[in-house]
């Protein structure tokens, strides 16, 4: 059955919704965030936007367009390029296989899987980082890092949620 | 219905084929995607700039609140000290004069003479591993890879990569900042070599060197990317017997910056 204008129109905005929302964490995730006590911290938005869509909707998020924001992350920030893309790719394929068994599961177990993700993307970047400059950068950073996706991440898989909401059920879990 | 992008394990397994080569060529040649960071930024800079700026003006909210009783110290010890620094600055403009003519005397070229650019930070983009800023300056503006940055207090870092309309400065912060100083009261030289955190130190000094506490270094002009003079801050030996340095720079509240650019003189 083919959709009509207004309801392909319909679909295009539910979509553009979640891409926007996925956009403005993107660029959310390379400037810098200050508490009022002057100390820099630094959210890993990228990779709760990756292990929340792999899981729920993988298509919304395909591999390349996870090698795209991971290049254009590195490109901003000054990293190698290519450091974050294969990061991101290997996570989401490994998640991948993962997410018929997750979705179906409590947000506590959601919010563990993001747990043992975040911290293993974040401390492969780290070390993929260290070889390349050989130099080792400090690991409190990185551990405080990860606390802080860990305590957000309910805030913003709920506002991602909000998004998945929105989109067309024609192509829900494709 | 598909995904046009397609979705399989053979597009991951390439792509992660494409990003380990991109890797390889990055750290062996950094050079190579200069052309694209500087593009890249200036896409992006505009919509950057809008993002951070509510972040922004809260960060300077609450320093803007918490700091109003410093901000009236701070100003009654500036309109003192700006009084002082009108007689230097009259001292300094008459030893400039006599510099001048003694080198023409003395038959040596005058040295560089160097002009600067203000710049607004457009986001601090750096991050654990790479300490650096997004200016709202670029190549239009004359704006040229190594030209030193500074903050309103001392030494900030470098240009690394220039797009038409912004730039992005490596912070002497950085892992792979490395400054020629030279401490000022006994003219000793040193490298200061960035450790992605607050406070670099100096390498590549003699064993047999004694800086004290407290002293004063600014660049030694070695190498050509920083003038000669620029503060940068004081050493302070810490327990592990290192010598490091307390930037005059404070890189959390830096809004504003200044590019220096080298004209030679014809």
């Amino acid at each position: 059955m083919s959709l009509t204008t207004t309801e392909k129109m319909n679909e295009f905005l539910r979509m553009g919704a979640a891409y926007l929302l996925m956009f403005l964490l993107f660029l959310m995730s390379v400037v810098s965030f200050y508490t009022p006590l002057s100390t820099k911290i630094e959210v890993p938005f990228l990779v709760m936007i990756i292990y929340y869509w792999t899981v729920y909707r993988p298509t919304l998020l395909p591999p390349v367009l996870v090698f795209m924001m991971g290049a254009c992350f590195d490109l901003l920030s000054g990293l190698p390029l290519g450091l974050s893309s294969a990061v991101f790719l290997i996570i989401r394929h490994a998640l991948y296989d993962q997410r018929i068994f997750l979705t179906g599961q409590p947000f506590m177990v959601i919010w563990l899987g993001y747990i043992i993700v975040s911290a293993v993307a974040l401390f492969a970047q780290w070390a993929l980082f260290g070889l390349i400059q050989f130099h080792w950068t400090p690991v409190f950073p990185i551990v405080l890092m990860i606390v802080v996706g860990i305590l957000l991440f309910p805030f913003i898989s709920l506002i991602l949620n909000g998004s998945h909401k929105l989109l067309p059920e024609l192509s829900r879990n494709m | 219905m598909p995904y046009p992008w397609g979705d399989t394990a053979l597009s991951s397994a390439v792509l992660v084929v494409v990003s380990v080569i991109l890797m390889g060529v990055s750290a062996f040649r950094p050079a190579t995607f200069e052309g694209l960071r500087g593009s890249t930024a200036d896409f992006f800079a505009p919509i950057i700039t809008v993002v951070g700026a509510p972040f922004q003006n809260i960060a300077i909210f609450f320093h803007d609140v918490t700091g109003l009783a410093q901000l009236q110290a701070d100003n009654r010890r500036l309109l003192q000290e700006n009084e002082k620094l009108r007689e230097w600055y009259q001292t300094a403009l008459l030893l400039s004069s006599e510099n001048q003519s003694l080198r023409k005397l003395l038959d040596m070229p005058v040295a560089e003479q160097h002009s600067h650019i203000g710049a607004r930070v457009l986001s601090d983009t750096g991050n654990t591993y790479v300490k650096s800023l997004m200016v709202s300056v670029g190549m239009r503006d004359g704006v040229e890879k190594k030209n030193a940055v500074l903050s309103g207090d001392g030494l900030a870092g470098r240009i690394v990569d220039a797009g038409d309309h912004t730039a992005r400065v490596l912070l002497v912060t950085d892992i792979n900042s490395r400054v020629p100083v030279v401490v000022e009261d006994t003219k000793q030289h040193a490298i200061m070599a960035g450790r992605n955190d607050d406070y670099p130190v100096l390498i590549h000094l003699p064993s047999e060197s004694v800086i004290t506490n407290g002293a004063r270094i600014v660049t030694s002009g070695y190498g050509g990317v920083y003038p000669y003079g620029l503060p940068v801050g004081r050493v302070i030996r810490n327990k592990s017997k290192e010598l490091e340095v307390v930037l005059f720079s404070d890189f959390d509240r830096l809004h504003f910056v200044r590019i220096i650019q080298t004209h030679k003189k014809k």
